[in-house]
């Protein structure tokens, strides 16, 4: 996996352990609302469709959903976290049964586990599930820092074969045009020196005892034989 | 320089002269692929 998708990957876990964790708050949040529904005397506090216990059971839904979505990310949700979960609902199914006992004994019981284990419950699954998202937090800027450097290491290559091509291609039309005109001096020298003999000879001025170049193996030199 | 072309007919000559900038791409071209593809 590339640096870039990593650093997504765990800024996604840190994003959605994140809304778990407040998911969490709010559950717990309403089972409170509800034993203090329990505790006030409100009627059918306990109830599917109470003012308070069908908030928490509408958000331990939705975290239920959550986790379920959760599953498909690597390292989410952390298994302390979800064994903390799952003690709250078995716990909350207990605190459920003492306030139907409708005695004073089992409302004290349900109130005690209320107030002191699902608290705790809550607490460790808020404490998990912060160092999760601390620790995929420290790991994106990690993988953002590594995507950055092979994105700067990609440039600088970029950089260096753009200049290579540079100087090749420099150096390149150098050679050619050093090779041309030595071509091209190789074709005219001895044709101009050829002309000017021939000329002199034409103007019955020449010595024709000079001899033209003979140098050579080309089309020019055998002219030049035959000149001389 | 001039003397050692001229072991060579004109012909010869020109046709290196064709030549020598389709050598000079295919430097290039292996040079930029050889860059890209590390």
């Amino acid at each position: 996996m590339a640096a870039a998708e990593k650093s997504a990957l765990s800024t996604s876990v840190d994003n959605q352990s994140t809304d778990l964790k407040y998911q969490a708050a709010d559950w717990n949040g309403w089972q409170t609302a509800y034993a203090f529904d329990v505790i006030r005397g409100v009627k059918n506090a306990t109830a599917d469709t109470a003012t308070s216990r069908a908030p928490f059971l509408a958000s331990r839904a939705q975290l239920d959903k959550k986790l379920a979505d959760m599953s498909a990310t690597p390292g989410l949700p952390g298994a302390e976290a979800l064994a903390a979960v799952k003690a709250f609902h078995e716990v909350d199914a207990q605190v459920f049964a003492a306030y139907n006992l409708g005695t004073p004994a089992g409302a004290a019981q349900a109130n005690d586990l209320v107030l002191t284990t699902e608290i705790t419950n809550h607490t460790t699954i808020a404490t998990a599930l912060e160092s999760l998202g601390a620790a995929a937090s420290d790991r994106a800027a990690a993988d953002a820092a590594a995507s950055d450097a092979a994105r700067s290491k990609v440039a600088v290559l970029v950089v260096l074969v753009v200049l290579g091509v540079l100087v090749v291609s420099l150096l390149g039309v150098l050679l050619v045009g050093v090779v041309v005109a030595l071509v091209i001096r190789s074709i005219t020298t001895p044709l101009t020196q050829l002309r000017a003999r021939l000329c002199e000879i034409a103007d019955g001025e020449g010595d024709l005892t000079v001899r033209v170049d003979e140098q050579g193996n080309d089309e020019v030199t055998s002219i030049s034989v035959l000149v001389n | 320089m001039t003397g050692l072309l001229r072991r060579y007919s004109i012909r010869v000559r020109l046709i290196a002269l064709a030549v020598l900038p389709l050598v000079l791409i295919a430097i290039v071209a292996f040079v930029s692929v050889a860059g890209v593809s590390s």
